[in-house]
């Protein structure tokens, strides 16, 4: 099980998340304008309720833990919030620029998002992703553990992160810090 | 005769040498052109709650008019459902943006719908043309907006040629006929003076020339005409004219080139013009003050009507047409436009942000664009607020008109992004920039950063520790004795962690500071970003140190963004003149302290203005919710501070006295103050306290409190669940005693 989820690339991982979401079965991105758009009969219909973007809105004051479950899989276990669409939006365009090899406009449209939503950690570890392909390693290891940092119970994305911090890691030449995070990803890997 | 060739060659040398200055400074020309500085371009996004204000505000600022069809760039018009706006193009630093016509539908306050009029396709996040906030002028003082062929309308270039130079096509440098007609014309009649030159030669005297009149300079004017004529094309030497002509004075610097004039006179770039406004610009080239249509109007106006007739005579527009422009009011801006600075202490940062990458010459004279952070509705906001805040505050205690100072930092602690500042009470004087060099002492705001050192160590601390307030003596490093005392001046015994810090205790802090260390408390501040020297002296766990606001800011942004330091910074993107991206500030950050801890101050800090010195906060309209706040006074009240942030915006303001005297000031009725107001007119958004995985949560909790019992609720640990002390209260559900899991 582990070698089949260490074979897989980030890219999916992260457009399930996506598709998780955004709730929509599939969002088309159009290209020209530098604007991110998406296709208007795909968009969900009403903006969810927690984007928090002003005095108005309250989050939770003080987050719990909530119950473990027993048995984690890190693809389908997911408990990110909803992110608005104009964050998906930004999202999906930062997917698109980092597929045409365009990494720093994909950066730039992920740090736009973060503008709104500042404490999502999928944009984090998405960020983390980018530098990674930058070679920006440091930066990934860095950018992966802020989006540790936001998370409680989210394998899946903690997965994420952990594979980005080993790849990093192993690319620095940091032995032991890429076995290190290797023990995290099986114990995320296997739900201990 | 050989006086003959001598002259002959003497003056063949002299014109060879005319003919290589063209060449070489005319044909390796450079326009000095200055920085153009920009806020942040803003987004209008479906969701957003505050885009009604937002849109106003760059729909007036960038000067869009109403109109009922939008039939061109810079247009927009209100509909029953929010907005249509015709944006401009714009070249961003990841690509240029074509104008295009949208639609922005607004329900309740929030947008709901964004769609491009065209094709209909959702747009979620749409990118507005950020307001130009000042630019960095050459050392000799001109402005300048470069043209293109592109960029002037035929209106103009034939409102010239009719009016200064009709035989500009066809011409060799000199219009022979033009100069008698001029010299026949004078003569008959003052009021229609003609200069006689054609552009060519005002192009020569503007760029090569002295403006002296005398006989030699005319000379060198003919020669240089002729010869730019036989070097360069009409198109050329037109559009050289078109950037280089005198077309008025803002305060020190010169108007130069129609683009700048346009934004000078109009506010509009000047593909926007109107054509009557084109002929009024066209006009005032014969004299730029003395047609002014801001002090002369009727001068003016009667010049421009004067152009439409002698396009009329020339055959560019028909009589009805001229008629009709005739009839067209002046429409001069209000105030002008396209030089704006009016963020001085904001500019400043920015400036010296630049001068750490660029050379001083290229910022003024390379015509780059520079896009800032700079969100210019919080700005001025955090403006009008200041100096009418501590203006009520003088008069609340009597104090002499003027005697306080103030300064204010406003940044996205996430990203390090300088939104605002204010440098002092009269955001216009350019003068001593308080946020960024006035260094005082910052009294207790040091006080999360000794508690944060001491939850760094689990094993020996937690939010539930008891530390003792009671008097103390220290010998400093010059040997005297240091005997700190309350604000209240009262030792209020054993007390929690979460108490000492929540009111702010100073001998607790101090006894808890002297058991961690001094070095390592020094050594939390260091990585939280304070690079000024710091003396390992016990005066410095009550704020012995002189920091500037900024410097403040630079602290609390790495506990506000979860221990990570991100450098502030005031720009985002640098571009050419050409819009090719020169630089990207690129997301940096630090790994600097341990999110746990950081996390258990956040919460402290949030007890704060919940219970503690700043729990006055909540009663400011709006900002009823989870914030993370400190106050900070020290000695005599010389200094008064308040540092508190949410999620999303971290901002720091100290008030004090340019003399450094007392004030009857504390961090809650001063600084705080002035917090206040600021943040409850800005959106705002709570702190969102998720507890990072490894930091667990107790039960509920009685605690003893300012010597009561209080319900605490849960509070959050590392490691170790804290262990039961005397400051313990009965468990509040009595039918399950004893629920403390002892270890």
């Amino acid at each position: 099980m582990i070698t089949t989820l260490l074979e897989r690339a980030r890219l999916p991982i992260l457009a399930l998340s996506l598709f998780w979401l955004s709730g929509c079965t599939s969002m088309l991105s159009q290209s020209g304008t530098g604007v991110p758009v998406v296709d208007g009969t795909d968009l969900p219909q009403s903006v969810p309720e927690d984007v928090a973007l002003g005095p108005q809105v309250q989050p939770e004051q003080y987050s719990r833990p909530g119950p473990l479950p027993s048995s984690v899989n890190p693809i389908i276990e997911q408990s990110l919030p909803a992110s608005s669409p104009a964050v998906i939006a930004l999202l999906n365009n930062a997917e698109k620029e980092s597929q045409a090899g365009r990494n720093d406009h994909a950066a730039a449209s992920i740090e736009r998002a973060l503008g709104l939503e500042p404490q999502s950690a999928l944009l984090w570890s998405r960020l983390a992703a980018i530098r990674l392909d930058q070679g920006n390693l440091q930066q990934a290891v860095v950018l992966a553990g802020k989006s540790n940092s936001l998370l409680r119970n989210d394998r899946n994305l903690q997965f994420q992160n952990w594979r980005i911090i080993e790849r990093a890691k192993t690319g620095m030449g940091d032995v032991s810090g890429a076995a290190a995070a290797r023990q995290m990803i099986s114990k995320l890997a296997s739900g201990r | 005769m050989q006086i003959v060739i001598i002259v002959i060659s003497v003056c063949s040398a002299y014109i060879v040498w005319l003919d290589y200055r063209i060449y070489t400074e005319f044909g390796g020309r450079k326009w000095t052109i200055p920085a153009r500085v920009y806020a942040r371009p803003q987004d209008v996004y479906i969701g957003q709650i505050d885009a009604i204000g937002l849109l106003d505000r760059v729909l007036r600022v960038k000067n869009y008019r109403i109109g009922p069809v939008l039939s061109e760039p810079g247009q927009f018009r209100r509909i029953a459902t929010g907005y249509e706006i015709y944006l401009r193009a714009f070249d961003y630093w990841d690509g240029h943006v074509a104008a295009d016509r949208y639609r922005i539908e607004i329900d309740a306050g929030v947008v709901t719908r964004i769609t491009t009029i065209n094709s209909g396709v959702t747009v979620p996040v749409l990118r507005l043309e950020p307001e130009l906030i000042g630019k960095i002028y050459p050392d000799h003082n001109e402005d300048r907006t470069l043209l293109g062929p592109d960029d002037v309308p035929a209106f103009l270039i034939n409102a010239l040629i009719a009016v200064e130079d009709q035989q500009f096509y066809t011409h060799f440098g000199l219009d022979i006929r033009g100069i008698a007609r001029a010299f026949w014309v004078n003569l008959r009649n003052v009021e229609l003076s003609q200069g006689g030159s054609t552009l060519t030669q005002q192009l020569v005297k503007n760029f090569f020339l002295t403006q002296e009149r005398t006989l030699s300079r005319k000379l060198n004017e003919i020669i240089m005409a002729v010869l730019l004529e036989r070097r360069y094309g009409k198109d050329e030497i037109l559009q050289a004219y078109l950037n280089e002509v005198y077309l008025g004075q803002n305060g020190a610097r010169g108007v130069h080139g129609f683009g700048s004039a346009a934004e000078f006179y109009f506010n509009k770039p000047l593909t926007e013009l109107r054509e009557d406004q084109l002929a009024l610009l066209a006009g005032m080239v014969l004299g730029a003050s003395v047609y002014n249509p801001r002090r002369y109007p009727e001068r003016a106006l009667s010049r421009r009507n004067l152009v439409l007739k002698m396009m009329t005579d020339e055959s560019y527009i028909d009589e009805q047409t001229a008629v009709s422009l005739r009839d067209r009011p002046l429409d001069v801006s209000a105030t002008p436009g396209g030089a704006g600075s009016k963020y001085p202490a904001f500019l400043d940062l920015a400036r010296r942000q630049l001068l750490l990458d660029y050379k001083s010459d290229d910022l003024k004279n390379e015509g780059l664009r520079i896009y800032t952070t700079l969100d210019p509705a919080i700005q001025d906001k955090l403006d009008t607020i200041i100096d009418r805040r501590i203006t009520s505050l003088e008069k609340q205690r009597a104090l002499e008109a003027g005697s306080l100072e103030s300064a204010t930092v406003i940044v996205k602690p996430v990203k390090g992004e300088v939104v605002a500042i204010s440098g002092g009470r009269q955001p216009e004087l350019t003068g001593f920039n308080h946020a960024l060099d006035a260094k005082r002492p910052i009294g207790s705001l040091i006080k999360p950063f000794i508690y944060l050192t001491a939850l760094s160590d689990p094993g020996r601390f937690n939010l539930l520790s008891v530390v003792e307030d009671n008097a103390i003596r220290l010998k400093q490093a010059n040997g005297s004795i240091w005997q700190p005392d309350n604000y209240d001046k009262t030792y209020h015994g054993s007390v929690s962690l979460l108490e000492a810090i929540v009111n702010s205790y100073n001998l607790a802090t101090v006894h808890t500071g002297m058991q961690t260390g001094m070095d390592k408390v020094i050594n939390t501040l260091k990585l939280a970003g304070v690079n000024a020297p710091l003396n390992p002296y016990p005066s410095l766990l009550l704020g012995a140190v002189d920091l500037s606001p900024y410097e403040v800011t630079q602290m609390y942004q790495t506990l506000a963004n979860g221990g990570y330091r991100v450098t502030l910074n005031a720009i985002l993107e640098v571009l050419n003149s050409e819009g090719e991206p020169l630089q990207r500030h690129q997301l940096d950050m630090v790994p600097a302290l341990e999110p746990e801890p950081v996390f258990l101050v956040n919460y402290l800090l949030t007890r704060v203005t919940d219970l503690g010195t700043a729990r006055q906060l909540s009663a400011y309209p709006g900002l009823g919710m989870t914030l993370a706040g400190k106050t900070g006074t020290t000695n005599e009240s010389r200094d008064s501070w308040f540092a508190g942030y949410g999620d999303d915006l971290l901002t720091v303001t100290w008030l004090g006295r340019d003399d450094n005297r007392p004030t009857p000031f504390t961090g809650a009725s001063g600084a705080m103050q002035i917090w206040a107001e600021i943040m409850s007119a800005i959106p705002v958004r709570p702190l969102t306290l998720s507890s990072p995985e490894s930091v667990a949560w107790t039960e509920d909790i009685r605690l003893q409190f300012e010597d009561t019992c209080i319900q605490m609720g849960s509070i959050p640990y590392i490691g170790q669940y804290p262990a039961r002390n005397s400051l313990f209260c009965q468990p509040i559900n009595a039918d399950k005693p004893g629920f403390w899991p002892f270890r």
